[in-house]
């Protein structure tokens, strides 16, 4: 397997790995509040007074967490789709803020908060979309890291001149990181298969990618 | 039998707190590991419940902290990890006795909490 498979197959395992644990912590309150109202109704069984705003609020909880686990699970299958074909059109929007939500539960453990812009207008590139998906988030990964004190990575896409180009700004700590460390190996690897190149000012915090 | 919950998941901890004080089990619950070294500091439990897996702090690196404040607080963690041997893998650092995996079985929850305590006084 060549370094774009294996990377492609690293994100592919961190972010299944990582829907698997938030899918759980879903289930795992589900069962927590459809555990309280069969302890509601044993009381009540018991002739003992249940207030229906407690029924009321433990089953609000699970429906919260039911359209939780369909936003997930919406997420995963785009996700599962994104392998379908080789190379077709991508709204650059769509895939920044598809792994921007894959990658919510990582960001969190982190302390880091990723904020896609808004992006109401598509901007589309003709590419492989699962690479794609592969590098944004291994520039997500190393953004986390120069998120710094202000603990917050922005990410957008943007049509410029001949190009497109996705950049992650409000970068504090990457003024303060070795300089040459990124992008990396698998970094570079992906952005010569995307056709991609990558520009960073570490004075503004910022890091570009181009496609075009 | 008093007991401190920890978990980033609000809903589960708040409700898991209900539910174990319908059984008469004293239960307070927090959301971050600060917050669960603050109620530590204030307030004396016999058993820590702690989610593995909690930003900033895992559970493990918490259990240490609490162990420094509380030398006899007895701990159970909790993990959405796929099964009980992968945990098991995952802590044997942490020294962790008892263990469950998310979603929660109640009684196999208290079943454990008992069992800690009848070993506690033993000890």
């Amino acid at each position: 397997m060549d370094i774009n498979g294996e990377n492609a197959l690293k994100f592919f395992g961190k972010m299944t790995a990582s829907i698997s644990h938030e899918l759980k912590n879903v289930l795992a309150i589900i069962n927590e509040n459809a555990g309280l109202l069969e302890d509601l109704c044993a009381m009540a069984e018991r002739g003992r007074p249940v207030d229906p705003v407690r029924i009321k609020t433990a089953a609000g909880k699970v429906i919260k967490q039911v359209q939780r686990g369909d936003e997930i699970i919406r997420r995963l299958n785009s996700f599962a789709h994104s392998a379908d074909e080789s190379v077709c059109d991508v709204d650059l929007c769509e895939a920044i803020k598809l792994v921007s939500g894959l990658s919510g539960r990582i960001a969190l453990m982190r302390g880091i908060s990723l904020e896609p812009d808004q992006m109401p207008d598509p901007v589309i590139i003709n590419t492989n979309p699962f690479l794609l998906e592969t590098l944004v988030w291994l520039f997500f990964d190393f953004a986390m890291d120069a998120a710094g004190e202000g603990k917050t990575v922005s990410v957008t896409a943007e049509k410029r001149h001949e190009n497109v180009v996705v950049r992650f700004s409000k970068l504090k700590g990457l003024a303060g990181m070795q300089p040459g460390i990124f992008p990396g190996d698998s970094e570079k690897s992906l952005l010569a298969a995307l056709n991609a190149t990558t520009a960073i000012d570490a004075a503004a915090g910022e890091i570009v990618i181009s496609f075009g | 039998m008093k007991v401190l919950l920890v978990d980033d998941e609000k809903e589960l901890v708040s409700t898991l707190a209900e539910r174990l004080s319908l059984r008469d089990i004293e239960a307070d619950w927090v959301t971050t590991g600060e917050a669960a070294i603050q109620s530590v500091e204030s307030k004396t439990y016999d058993i820590a419940v702690l989610d593995v897996k909690m930003p900033k702090i895992s559970g493990i690196e918490l259990k240490k902290k609490l162990e420094e404040i509380n030398p006899v607080l007895k701990y159970i963690f909790i993990t959405g990890h796929g099964s009980e041997e992968d945990f098991v893998t995952a802590s044997s650092e942490s020294g962790a006795e008892y263990y469950l995996v998310k979603p929660i079985n109640i009684d196999e929850l208290i079943r454990k909490m008992k069992e800690i305590l009848i070993n506690k006084e033993k000890v």
